[in-house]
C-alpha cells in the first residue's frame, strides 16, 4: 500500500513537472532566431515591462501628465497636432506643418494659431480626424470637472472649424506654449464621435475612459487594460506607419530587480528602467542577447537652496557651498555608470538637449574648489582656520535633505558630505518621505538645502518654478512651485515677458538673460541630467529600438516600427 | 455558542469604532491628497485650492470623519482619487488575489509545518529533528526580499537558460501570462509557485516549531498514557488524542495569520508584482489616495477581528473541555 502511494506521488510529480515544461515550451515568445533581424515582417506579439503602472486612463482628470500612462497608452492611441522629435523639437504630426510667424499660421494681434490637418488622418474606423474633434477636445478640457489643468485651453476664446481639415484658434492673449495644447509632450486629441452621450457644447468626460479608451487615432488600439496588463493591437487603419507587430502587451514590473529578471528570463522583451545607483548595463552583461541604449532623460537634478533660510540668505555662503560640492565625483560615480556620455549640467532651468535654451556654460566655473569655498565663507564672516568653519562660535552646518528610498540621492549625499569637509562645510544629511518633503517641508520652507529633479519641457518657461509670485505662501495655500524661495524682480519681469514673446530669437535672448540671473544670484547648483535606459532582447525583437529618445515620450515612442526577429509568428 | 458569538460581535462594534477613529486620524495626518496636483508644474494655486475644496479637505475634521464613516457603513466606499473608479470592487479584487496567494501558502505551510513538527516530536533528537530544527532557523532568518530574488534568478533565469527554453517554467512575476483569456490553471500555478514558496518558507518554520513544542508537551500528558493503557493503537493515540490537542496553539497562529493576509503580503506582492492588498496599499499610499487607504485599513481591521473570533470558536471544536457560556 505504502509503495503504491509513493509511486503515485512520484508519477504525479513527474507529470506536473512535464506539464510545466510543456507549458513553458509552448509559450508564445519570440522566435529565438538569433540571426535574421534585418527584415521587418508583420505579425507576432511582444511583451514589455512597465516600471510604474498607470492607475487610470482618463487623460483629462487623474491621469493627466502621468508619464507611464503616456508611454504605454496615450501616445500610442491618441493623435497629436504636433509631436516632438528625438531631441525634443516640434515636428508636424496631425498638423501638416508646425505653425510659426514666418509661415503665417500664427498672428500676433489677435493671437491666433492655425493648423492644417493631414488630409489622410483618420480614426480607427476610417472616419476622418477633423477640426470638430479638436474643438471637442478643447471643450472637454474646459468642462470636465476634476481636470487637472486647463492652463492654455482657458485662454482660447474661439475656434473656427468651418473647414473640417483646418482649425483656427483665437486666444484672448498671447499663449506662447500653444504647441503644448492638443499635442506636444503630453497633450492629445479626442474623437468626438466616441462620446455620443456627451453634451456637444459642454462635454463632461469625468466618468469616461475609466477602463477603456474607445477610439484610436494612433498606431495602436487599446484592447484591454487592468491593474496588471495593457494589451494593444495594431491599428490597420492608422494613417502613418502601421505597426509590424500584431499585438503588444505591457505588464507591470514595479520592482526593478524583478523587472530585470523578467527580461533576462525572457518573460518580457524590452524594459525602460530608471537607473539608480547601480549599473544596469553591468547587470545585463551576463546575457549577451540583451542590448541597451541610453542617454539623458527629460529630467534634471539640482541642489536647491532655501534663500530665506539663514545662513543661505547670504549669497557668499551659497557661493561657498557651490564650490564645496563635488559635482564631478557624483557624475562620474553615479551617473556615468548608466549613461557613459553624461556631463555635469551647467544651466539651471533647462535641458541642454532641448533647443538652445540651456546655456551650458552658466555654472561651469563652479567646479570643486575647497579653497574658493573657504574664501567665500570667509567673506560671509566665517573663520575657516578650523573645520568646519565657524561664525560667532557656531559651526557652518547645513541641513541637506532629500527623498528617502532613492539610492542614487542617498549616495550623492554621502559623496558630497565627504568632499565638503575639506571646504570647511559640514553637511547634516537627512532623508524624508517624498510626499512629506514635497507637501510639507518644501512648500513651508522648512529646509535649508535639498536635492530633487525637475521635469524639462520643450517650453523654456521657468516662471512657475522661479518667479517671485510662485514662492509658496499662506496666501497661495503654499501651492507655489518656487521652492528656492528666490525672488529677483528683474528676473521675474523677464520671465513674464518671455512667456509672451513669439519671436524665437528674442525669446532665446531673454531666456539666456534669465540664466545669467540664476548664476549671479547663486540660485542653486545644477547637477546632471537624469540618465535613462532601454534594454531589449535582441534575440526576440528588432527595429529602431536604439533610436534613443530624450523626450518625455520614452523608448516606446516608435514601437510601431519594432518587429519580431526571424519574422512574425 | 450562539450567545457567545453574538456577544463577541456586539463587543466588536466599539472596537471597530475606535479603530475607525484611529484609522481616519492616522490616514489624514500622513497623506496629502493634493500632493500630486501640487507637484504638477501646470497646476495653478487656484486649481489646487479648488481641488481641495471639491474633496472637502478644508472641512472640519469631525465633519470629514462622520461623512466618511456614514458612507462606509452604508457600503458607499467612494471612488479613488487617482483612478476615479469605485473603491469597493478594487478592494474585493485585491482581497481575492491576496486570499488566493495567502490561502495557498497557508495550506502548503500548514501541511508541511504540521507534518515536520509532528515527525520531529515523535523522533526527538533524531537526525531528522536536527535537520528540521536547523532548517527552521535558516528559514526564519532568511530575508524574504533576498530569498525571492534568488528564487527568481535560479528558477526564472538560470533554469530557463540551462534547459534552453524560450520562457521560464515558473514565472518571476505577475498573475497570468500576457494575453491569457479566462482561467488557466497551469498558467496560474506557474505564476504562483515562487511567491508561495517565498511565503511558505518562514511560515513552515514557525508552524513546525509550534507543532513540535506543542506535541512534545501533549505526548507527556496523562490522558495519552490513559489512552495507551486502554489499548488504543499508537496511531490513534497520536493522531486523534495527541495531535488534536497540540493543534490548539497553531490554530491561534493560523487564524491571526489568515487575518493578516487581508492586509496583504506587502513585500512578496511587491517583488512579484502581484496585484493584491499589499500592492494596493503601497500604491494608494504613494499617491496619497486616502479614500482607498481608509477603506483598505477598515477591511483589514474587520478581517483581523473576525478571524480572532473564528480562532476562539475553533478552540471549542478542537478541545471538548472548552465550553462557552
Amino acid at each position: 500500500m505504502r509503495i503504491r502511494a509513493a509511486r503515485t506521488v512520484r508519477i504525479v510529480a513527474v507529470l506536473g513537472a512535464l506539464t510545466l515544461i510543456a507549458a513553458a515550451c509552448s509559450s508564445d515568445g519570440g522566435s529565438g532566431d538569433d540571426g535574421d533581424s534585418g527584415t521587418p515582417t508583420k505579425g507576432g506579439s511582444a511583451v514589455f515591462g512597465a516600471e510604474q503602472w498607470p492607475q487610470c486612463l482618463n487623460p483629462i482628470t487623474s491621469c493627466a501628465f502621468a508619464s507611464w500612462y503616456s508611454y504605454t497608452i496615450q501616445q500610442q492611441v491618441m493623435p497629436r497636432l504636433v509631436s516632438l522629435d528625438t531631441s525634443g523639437n516640434y515636428i508636424p504630426d496631425l498638423a501638416t506643418e508646425v505653425p510659426s510667424l514666418e509661415n503665417g499660421m500664427i498672428t500676433e494681434d489677435p493671437f491666433t494659431v492655425t493648423f492644417n490637418l493631414d488630409p489622410e488622418a483618420n480614426w480607427e474606423d476610417g472616419t476622418p480626424i477633423t477640426s470638430e474633434d479638436i474643438e471637442f477636445t478643447w471643450l472637454a478640457q474646459l468642462n470636465t470637472p476634476g481636470a487637472i489643468s486647463t492652463v492654455g485651453y482657458q485662454d482660447i476664446e474661439s475656434m473656427d472649424t468651418s473647414d473640417p481639415k483646418t482649425v483656427v484658434m483665437e486666444f484672448s492673449k498671447v499663449y506662447v506654449d500653444w504647441a503644448e495644447l492638443f499635442g506636444g509632450g503630453l497633450q492629445f486629441v479626442l474623437k468626438k464621435a466616441a462620446f455620443p452621450d456627451a453634451d456637444a457644447d459642454k462635454p463632461d468626460l469625468s466618468q469616461e475612459m475609466q477602463d477603456e479608451v474607445p477610439f484610436s487615432g494612433g498606431p495602436w488600439i487599446l484592447d484591454s487594460w487592468d491593474k496588471s496588463e495593457a494589451t494593444l493591437s495594431r491599428n490597420d487603419a492608422f494613417w502613418g506607419q502601421v505597426p509590424y507587430l500584431d499585438q503588444v502587451s505591457f505588464v507591470r514590473r514595479q520592482n526593478q530587480s524583478t523587472e530585470i529578471n523578467s527580461l533576462k528570463s525572457g518573460e518580457v522583451d524590452a524594459i525602460f528602467p530608471q537607473p539608480s545607483n547601480v549599473s544596469l548595463i553591468d547587470q545585463f552583461a551576463d546575457t549577451p542577447a540583451i542590448l541597451t541604449a541610453g542617454g539623458g532623460s527629460p529630467f534634471w537634478e539640482a541642489i536647491h537652496f532655501n534663500h530665506e533660510a539663514p545662513p543661505l540668505d547670504d549669497q557668499d555662503v551659497r557661493e561657498g557651498i557651490m564650490y564645496a560640492l563635488n559635482r564631478d565625483a557624483v557624475n562620474s560615480t553615479l551617473v556615468k555608470i548608466n549613461a557613459p556620455e553624461s556631463e555635469v549640467l551647467n544651466c539651471y532651468g533647462w535641458l541642454p538637449t532641448v533647443g538652445e535654451w540651456c546655456d551650458n556654460t552658466d555654472f561651469a566655473e563652479f567646479t570643486y574648489d575647497p579653497e574658493a569655498a573657504k574664501a567665500a565663507f570667509e567673506r560671509a564672516g566665517y573663520d575657516c582656520s578650523s573645520t568646519p568653519c565657524e561664525k560667532d562660535g557656531e559651526p557652518l552646518t547645513i541641513e541637506y535633505v532629500t527623498t528617502a528610498g532613492n539610492d542614487r540621492r542617498e549616495d550623492t549625499q554621502a559623496l558630497l558630505k565627504e568632499g565638503a569637509v575639506a571646504a570647511g562645510l559640514d553637511l547634516d544629511i537627512k532623508t524624508e518621505d517624498p510626499t512629506f518633503l514635497f507637501s510639507n517641508l518644501l512648500p513651508k520652507g522648512e529646509f535649508q538645502m535639498t536635492e530633487f529633479a525637475f521635469g524639462g519641457s520643450p517650453s523654456p518657461s521657468v516662471t512657475s518654478i522661479s518667479a517671485c509670485d510662485q514662492i509658496p505662501t499662506e496666501e497661495n495655500d503654499f501651492s507655489g512651485q518656487n521652492n528656492d524661495f528666490w525672488c529677483n524682480e528683474d528676473a521675474s519681469k523677464l520671465m513674464a515677458q518671455s512667456d509672451e514673446e513669439l519671436d524665437p530669437n528674442k525669446r532665446l535672448e531673454q531666456i539666456h538673460a534669465i540664466g545669467d540671473f540664476t548664476v549671479e544670484d547663486r540660485v542653486g547648483l545644477p547637477m546632471y541630467v537624469l540618465p535613462q535606459l532601454t534594454a531589449w532582447r535582441s534575440d526576440k525583437i528588432a527595429g529602431p529600438i536604439d533610436e534613443y529618445n530624450e523626450t518625455i515620450y520614452s523608448s516606446f515612442f516608435n514601437m510601431n516600427e519594432w518587429y519580431l526577429v526571424g519574422g512574425g509568428s | 455558542m450562539g450567545r457567545y458569538v453574538l456577544r463577541r460581535l456586539i463587543f466588536s462594534i466599539p472596537v471597530l469604532l475606535i479603530s475607525s477613529v484611529l484609522v481616519f486620524t492616522a490616514t489624514r495626518a500622513t497623506t496629502d491628497p493634493s500632493a500630486a496636483i501640487r507637484e504638477n508644474p501646470r497646476a495653478t494655486a487656484e486649481q489646487v485650492q479648488r481641488y481641495r475644496a471639491d474633496l472637502g479637505l478644508d472641512d472640519p475634521p469631525l465633519q470629514q470623519y462622520l461623512h466618511w464613516l456614514g458612507d462606509f457603513v452604508t457600503g458607499d466606499w467612494g471612488t479613488s482619487l487617482i483612478s476615479n473608479r469605485e473603491i469597493r470592487p478594487e478592494i474585493i479584487d485585491a482581497l481575492l488575489n491576496s486570499l488566493v496567494l495567502g490561502g495557498l501558502a497557508t495550506v502548503v505551510s500548514l501541511t508541511l509545518g504540521i507534518s515536520i513538527g509532528l515527525y520531529s516530536s515523535l523522533h526527538k533528537y533524531s537526525k531528522f529533528d536536527y535537520i528540521a530544527t536547523t532548517g527552521a532557523f535558516v528559514g526564519l532568518s532568511m530575508p524574504i526580499f533576498w530569498f525571492a530574488l534568488i528564487l527568481q534568478l535560479v528558477f526564472g533565469v538560470y533554469l530557463t537558460r540551462w534547459l534552453g527554453l524560450t520562457t521560464p517554467i515558473v514565472y518571476t512575476s505577475g498573475v497570468t501570462s500576457p494575453g491569457t483569456d479566462g482561467f488557466h490553471l497551469v498558467d496560474r500555478l506557474q505564476h504562483l509557485i515562487l511567491p508561495v514558496i517565498v511565503l511558505s518558507v518562514q511560515v513552515v518554520a514557525v508552524y513546525s516549531r509550534y507543532m513540535r513544542a506543542s506535541m512534545l508537551e501533549v505526548l507527556q500528558s496523562d490522558y495519552l498514557r490513559t489512552a495507551r493503557a486502554k489499548g488504543l493503537r499508537e496511531r490513534v493515540v497520536v493522531l486523534r488524542h495527541g495531535m488534536r490537542n497540540a493543534l490548539i496553539p497553531i490554530t491561534t497562529q493560523v487564524a491571526l495569520d489568515v487575518g493578516a493576509i487581508a492586509g496583504g503580503l506587502i513585500i512578496t506582492e511587491t517583488i512579484f508584482d502581484y496585484p493584491g492588498m499589499g500592492s494596493l496599499f503601497i500604491e494608494a499610499q504613494g499617491y496619497g489616495d486616502y479614500p482607498v487607504i481608509l477603506s483598505w485599513l477598515m477591511v483589514t481591521v474587520i478581517f483581523v477581528i473576525v478571524f480572532n473570533l473564528i480562532a476562539d470558536l475553533l478552540y471549542a471544536v478542537l478541545d471538548p473541555r472548552i465550553r462557552y457560556a
